[in-house]
């Protein structure tokens, strides 16, 4: 047998690839891309963490169908089992995603609309006492603007960056 | 948020030096507070316990829009962190106080 015989008769046995499990990947895959979506602030945006959620789900059921497909080949390649193992991965970890970021507390007691929040005093960069009127009394920052403020905008975040 | 007479506080448990570093980087014009021991945090019901990369407590996001008579106008409150405020809601609120 020539060799272009014997590399064909070796892929003679290859089954057909494994379109589940491909789109299994993928669509977590975007799932966890769709993260991206966050930073550009779109109208619609509080839907997406469902998106994602649907994406990653969708691609999951893909993934088990992949799976079911791979044990009833008889000469699965090992390729088809690491994306297996890698989908399974991704999924875990958008999963995670999805639940890490909603697990905020609930903050009943937090100021509503119409409330009068208290006074504070707090550090600045340079370490210096700023309160919350003297925020409402002037512009401090370098800033250009002039007068009094008509409001502040308390922005509680994270930190950690 | 200048034009319409906003002035922007941003508040976190970083610690100044922290919050130089970030005001430095990004060029941002407004002022950063720290509250390291997260006593504003806590008074205004926002501590996520051991929500920080060390298991530090932190604040949850949220933001308040707070007039010079120290009333709360406009709130956001997310569900999740990921989704943040847009400039549009908040500059809306901001035109509606007198």
């Amino acid at each position: 047998m020539n060799q272009a015989a014997q590399a064909q008769s070796s892929y003679g046995t290859r089954s057909s690839a494994n379109r589940p499990l491909r789109i299994g990947f993928l669509l977590i895959l975007v799932a966890i891309l769709s993260n991206g979506l966050f930073f550009f602030r779109l109208p619609g945006d509080k839907a997406f963490p469902w998106l994602g959620l649907l994406l990653t789900m969708a691609g999951l059921i893909y993934v088990i169908l992949g799976i079911r497909q791979t044990l009833v080949q008889p000469h699965a390649r090992a390729g088809r089992w690491i994306l297996t193992v890698v989908s399974l991965l991704l999924f875990a970890f958008s999963s995670l995603a999805f639940f890490h970021s909603r697990a905020l507390p609930a903050s009943a007691k937090a100021p509503h609309v119409g409330d009068k929040v208290p006074d504070f005093t707090l550090p600045d960069i340079n370490g210096q006492e700023v309160s919350l009127a003297k925020i409402l009394a002037s512009y401090e920052d370098g800033s250009s603007a002039t007068g009094r403020p008509k409001a502040a905008f308390l922005i509680f975040y994270r930190g950690y960056w | 948020m200048e034009a319409a007479g906003v002035r922007p506080v941003a508040i976190s448990v970083d610690a100044p030096q922290v919050s130089k570093d970030l005001y430095q980087r990004g060029g941002y014009a407004f002022t950063f507070l720290s509250d390291s021991k997260t006593e504003v945090i806590r008074r205004y019901d926002l501590l996520h316990t051991g929500g920080g990369p060390d298991g530090h407590d932190i604040s949850r996001p949220a933001e308040f829009l707070v007039d010079s008579t120290g009333t709360v106008r406009w709130v956001n409150f997310t569900e999740d962190f990921r989704v943040r405020a847009r400039a549009d809601e908040l500059l809306a609120a901001a035109k509606a106080i007198q």
